[in-house]
């Protein structure tokens, strides 16, 4: 690993760090087990380190140290720290922190302490614009829009990262929820009264959800961003980020709105790609959250439920609020066979709650369960055999 | 391919750890150093072989990485003390029955600070929060036996923030808001069953969504299309025991899975066949095993993640069912 030349000279050669005495990790015979030497770079570079936080020196020269220690180990948790920990101390500007961490963002982009560092710098820029009344020309360099941008670009390459994702959901709740302590308006450049503050962020909203629209579009199995566009829709703006209690209020005209899209949309993409367990779970999550039966989706998910060649006459006419499986995909869907269960399943369990109906009516809706669960179990998701054979088990015990 | 667990091998495999000196990937791990020591240590109990490595030499490690300053420990001499680390010290300490080298107040005092407003705990001063370190700090409190120092509004609030990190497929993630993750389901549930509040748990939603991490080559993935790796055997299993719902895992394609990631000649398991093994895969492999009942393992509590006897005898056992073990041939 040729590093020195990343790194520079050794800091032992260098006339600007005689004054410190480097601390090696194992003292000479300090321990049973013996040190042997491992990259000249790596040991100079961590000696050094450990001496300075040693004297607790906070100085411009330590940034060029951490940076050093960073390049060399991007998971070397303490220099993150003491790095960060410099930086307020002298005030170091955070323009070119900011694009220095961008440089060094591809190779360090499964490590937590990369986007920990990102969220410090941000806040840090907060409250200095907020101290200066926006007029620290250094910290404007940084916005949650940067930030925005710069996780996109992450995303493209990455689509998957768990950090990146939730470090996006961080930016956004933090700067973009109507219960945000800091106003998204602190980074702007020129100055806004409440209601253009509200139209902006409402903005901010209707661009995520094209953005995880992109991403969906690019692959529509991306677990990650199908979990976003719940909490763009569901979560963001809600009480649920920010405070204590969680309220799932009645649902007025906008909500049920947003509800009636995502239903839609969800029902577009597992017309796309039927064998999406993400789809299908974010359908029954919507469902659930606005206490919509999942019966109401019957006519959607029969089609699907069926191999190609099976479909009944009545299929044919267009429904755009029940769009077909595409003639490519791969039927029937178990995600769609487990749906329609499931949907007997529930109806069988209201009809027993009202009381009013008799035991055929009930048996009848899990006997129409049962033979779904056993092709599950023995032919299209044999995986989880047990599984299926435990529904079929529970629902005998209810018929009987 | 092989059809049974090597002990012997892993054993030298895990004795060998320290020895590797020379080796820069060793020394850039230094953050990790405890954490390896817990599993290296963990996994030698559960094959049966706790003696395996030294125990003064261990605890005067742990002992050395102890952080007067904060009155924990960092994962490895003049480190800082971290959250990660000292749960770490103490489950080793523990189960090298040396819990009595701690300082317990001011090990209390370290865990307690670092619960937030929000009612997450943060992984050190340096203000990272995630539901992994609820899960350590109620772990580790609960081991030292100061679990009933987080009460009141404290425990309602670290409940609340797992609440409300529970996703609307009955998963958890770090975050509110972030995507459900086997590992992370792991540290809520457990958390939970530590502070008796499982009924926060939406059990049949999130115990599906576990058993759907099983892929056909009998391997686990942490989230849907991915890949499986050998350590979700053990975070979504453990949460599976906890929810008493092992049995709808298909545990022989599981069993082979995790033994085809064996190293036949250097010992250790690897995240999946064919790959580099290390301590961290070989403790969660070997754990899984232990859940799915492989026989000549010793039980493991999936809950703190450590040999269930001790955590018995410690009077900390919470309700689990793992696969009953099987006889030895």
């Amino acid at each position: 690993m040729a590093k020195t030349e990343e790194t520079g000279p050794l800091y032992a050669a260098r006339p600007e760090w005689k004054d410190i005495t480097p601390i090696p990790q194992y003292a000479e015979n300090a321990n049973p087990i013996a040190p042997i030497f491992y990259t000249e770079a790596y040991k100079d570079a961590t000696d050094y380190f450990r001496a300075v936080v040693k004297a607790g020196e906070l100085s411009p020269r330590v940034l060029e140290l951490t940076e050093s220690v960073i390049r060399l180990n991007p998971a070397h948790y303490s220099a993150w720290q003491y790095r960060y920990k410099v930086i307020v101390a002298i005030n170091s500007p955070l323009a070119p922190e900011h694009a220095l961490m961008n440089e060094l963002a591809t190779n360090h982009l499964k490590t937590y302490q990369v986007w920990h560092h990102r969220r410090l710098l941000l806040l840090l820029a907060a409250k200095r614009l907020s101290e200066s009344k926006g007029e620290d020309k250094d910290a404007i360099a940084l916005s949650p829009e940067t930030e925005l941008g710069f996780i996109a670009s992450v995303l493209k390459k990455d689509e998957k990262n768990y950090h990146t994702w939730a470090f996006r959901q961080w930016v956004l709740a933090t700067f973009f929820s109507p219960l945000s302590n800091l106003s998204s308006t602190l980074f702007s450049t020129s100055p806004m009264n409440e209601e253009e503050a509200s139209a902006y962020r409402l903005s901010m909203l209707d661009d995520e959800i094209a953005f995880v629209e992109s991403m969906l579009h690019a692959d529509i199995r991306n677990n990650s961003a199908w979990n976003h566009r719940f909490f763009i829709n569901f979560k963001l703006g809600t009480d649920v980020v920010m405070k204590s209690t969680h309220n799932v209020a009645e649902f007025d005209n906008e909500e049920k709105d947003i509800v009636g899209r995502e239903l839609s949309y969800t029902k577009e993409k597992i017309a796309l790609a039927p064998n999406n367990a993400s789809a299908w779970n974010y359908i029954r999550g919507v469902l659930e959250l606005a206490k919509i039966p999942f019966s109401s989706l019957t006519s959607f998910v029969l089609p699907y439920t069926r191999s190609h060649g099976q479909e009944a006459d009545d299929d044919q006419i267009i429904d755009l609020d029940n769009p077909l499986p595409s003639s490519s995909s791969d039927l029937p869907a178990p995600p769609a066979l487990e749906f329609l269960a499931d949907i007997y399943e529930r109806d069988a369990e209201t009809l027993r709650s009202a009381e009013q109906s008799e035991q055929a009516t009930v048996k009848e809706k899990l006997q129409k369960a049962i033979p779904i669960w056993r092709s599950l179990s023995e032919d299209h998701d044999v995986t989880r055999k047990k599984y299926w054979e435990h529904r079929i088990h529970i629902a005998q015990i209810t018929c009987s | 391919m092989t059809s049974e667990l090597l002990i012997p091998l892993h054993v030298k495999y895990i004795q060998s750890l320290d020895n590797h000196k020379d080796d820069l990937a060793y020394h850039l791990t230094t953050h990790l150093r405890i954490n390896g020591i817990y599993w290296g240590l963990t996994s030698l109990c559960i094959m049966g072989h706790q003696d395996a490595l030294p125990r003064e030499e261990m605890i005067d490690f742990v002992m050395s990485c102890w952080d007067e300053k904060a009155g924990a420990f960092g994962p490895h001499p003049d480190h800082d003390a971290h959250l990660l680390s000292t749960l770490s010290a103490i489950q080793i300490l523990a189960t090298q029955k040396a819990l009595d080298r701690i300082d317990v107040k001011r090990v209390t005092d370290f865990l307690l600070s670092l619960q937030t407003a929000s009612g997450v705990f943060a992984g050190d001063r340096f203000g990272e929060t995630d539901t992994r370190f609820t899960y350590c700090a109620v772990n580790a409190l609960s081991l030292l036996g100061q679990l009933g120092k987080l009460e009141g509004d404290r425990k309602e609030r670290a409940i609340e923030h797992i609440k409300q990190c529970r996703n609307f497929d009955g998963g958890f993630g770090s975050s509110v808001g972030a995507e459900s993750h086997a590992g992370q389901i792991f540290v809520c549930v457990a958390a939970l069953a530590i502070l008796d509040r499982l009924e926060e748990v939406d059990v049949p939603t999130l115990a599906w969504w576990l058993s759907e991490r099983q892929l056909p080559n009998g391997g686990l993935n942490g989230r849907p299309e991915k890949l499986e790796d050998v350590c979700y055997s053990f975070w979504v299993l453990s949460a599976m025991a906890i929810l008493d719902k092992v049995t709808w895992i298909d545990a022989e394609k599981l069993t082979s899975f995790i033994l085809s990631a064996q190293d036949t000649e250097g010992g250790g398991i690897a995240d999946r066949p064919g790959d580099m093994v290390d301590v961290f895969h070989t403790h969660f492999g070997v754990a899984g095993l232990s859940l799915l009942g492989y026989p000549g393992l010793e039980d493991l509590d999936p809950v703190y993640c450590m040999p269930a006897k001790l955590i018995e005898e410690m009077g900390l056992r919470k309700q689990w069912t793992a696969l009953e073990r099987r006889k030895l041939p």
